[in-house]
């Protein structure tokens, strides 16, 4: 609905309003003493850079910040804020005492800062000035190589054929995440579902059980636009991910079976990428790469596991918060 | 003429809902106690949040639009209501009066 910015024109009021909100709200989420203060500018940051992405024409990124930035940032920062208790902090002492202490060295912190921001400044000066403003060249061979990937989206070609490897690779980081999680934390790393939390009142579940559906749809309808459309594994993922959290929070019953069947997703995801990428190999042809033939099907079932994997991922990354073990 | 008219209406509509806004927020910075700032957040602001989202859908000038606009209200009035709900008896049970 926001038209996407081009390049070639100056910004306009709206472009310059929402910079300045980025930055005061990126010194918010720096600036205070407080987690939830901190926290909350953080969570604010998120939409704006989900609206400053949409301005400049990548709804897939937009997508994908609003999708983790709400649905697991924000239980994630949220736990953290109101239940992580922060110890007291190893450098409160010797600060006081630094500051204390006067002589030469009241004098040594700003002239070191300025020193600092003087190298900074000049630096990013040098890059501005030599800099040159040309808009992405990749357009054209990309519209020539779309055949060949199975799929009329572009960032979908992108993500999971031309660059298929940095896709595993970061898919397979984010499983790796997982699995440290699973194995640092007690009962496998689901103690947190033997603990019982206080009631939650039903009007929260009776919500939580009605929007349920739409989530789930939007997951899904994320999922299969990816190949046409803006959207992807990452996105509905997230979505996922945070449809299992609210449930959780809410203290919706999840069927146990499904809980207990995530560390399989968890990793079925970069196995079916594995698989998929042998398959080229198998037929005389190169490493992760998909034939036009079976290009749609291979790309897509990537997406359909690689999203199970995903949101097996991040709402582990959740459910170890509530570890004993793990949580001060 | 039709087109003015939308227009007009249009600005009417979101200039509305900014007013709410404001005013819900200058309830929640002015309002004493938890319960109070609730109030002031969720009744202004949906109102605010309805009205700016109407006048979208009349700018956009399409029912499919509308439609949208409108699952989006009806899933954030929810979304307010219930949390405002959970919100307001956890301090009703720290504070019993």
């Amino acid at each position: 609905m926001i038209p996407a910015l081009d390049p070639a024109h100056a910004p306009e009021a709206l472009d310059v309003a929402l910079g300045l909100a980025l930055c005061v709200t990126a010194a918010l989420a720096l600036i205070p003493r407080s987690r939830l203060a901190q926290s909350m500018a953080f969570l604010g940051l998120g939409v704006l850079m989900t609206l400053t992405w949409l301005r400049l024409g990548s709804v897939d990124v937009a997508l994908a910040e609003a999708a983790l930035g709400t649905g697991l940032l924000s239980a994630l920062l949220v736990w953290l804020a109101a239940r992580g208790r922060p110890r007291p902090g190893p450098d409160a002492a010797p600060t006081a005492a630094a500051s204390e202490a006067g002589g030469p060295r009241r004098f040594l912190v700003p002239a070191l800062g300025v020193l600092a921001g003087a190298v900074a400044a000049l630096i990013v000066l040098g890059v501005w000035s030599r800099a040159e403003l040309l808009p992405p060249q990749w357009g054209e061979p990309l519209a020539e190589q779309m055949d060949g990937t199975g799929v009329t989206h572009e960032i979908t070609g992108v993500l999971l054929s031309f660059r298929a490897y940095d896709t595993l690779l970061e898919s397979a980081v984010l499983m790796f995440a997982a699995v440290a999680v699973l194995a640092l934390g007690r009962d496998d790393g689901f103690h947190a579902l033997r603990v019982s939390a206080p009631a939650m009142p039903s009007t929260l579940r009776w919500l939580v059980r009605a929007t349920a559906p739409v989530l789930l749809l939007l997951a899904f309808w994320l999922l299969v636009a990816g190949s046409s459309q803006p959207g992807g594994a990452f996105q509905s993922g997230a979505v996922l991910a945070g449809l299992l959290i609210l449930l959780r929070v809410a203290q919706v019953p999840v069927n146990r079976r499904v809980i207990r069947a995530l560390p399989a997703l968890l990793v079925a995801g970069v196995i079916a990428f594995l698989a998929a990428g042998l398959l080229g190999p198998a037929m005389g042809q190169a490493w992760l790469a998909w034939d036009p033939a079976w290009a749609f099907a291979a790309v897509f079932s990537i997406e359909v596991l690689l999203t199970c994997g995903i949101a097996a991922a991040l709402s582990l990354l959740y459910l170890a918060l509530e570890n004993p073990v793990g949580a001060r | 003429m039709i087109a003015v008219l939308l227009d007009l209406a249009t600005a009417v509509l979101v200039l509305a809902g900014a007013f709410f806004f404001t005013a819900g927020t200058a309830g929640l910075i002015r309002f004493p106690g938890v319960r109070n700032k609730l109030h002031a957040l969720t009744k202004a602001d949906n109102l605010g949040l309805g009205l700016v989202l109407a006048g979208v859908a009349l700018h956009l000038g399409s029912w499919a639009w509308a439609g949208l606009l409108l699952l989006t209200w009806l899933l954030a009035l929810g979304a307010a209501a219930a949390s405002a709900h959970l919100l307001g008896g956890l301090d009703a049970q720290d504070a019993p009066r």
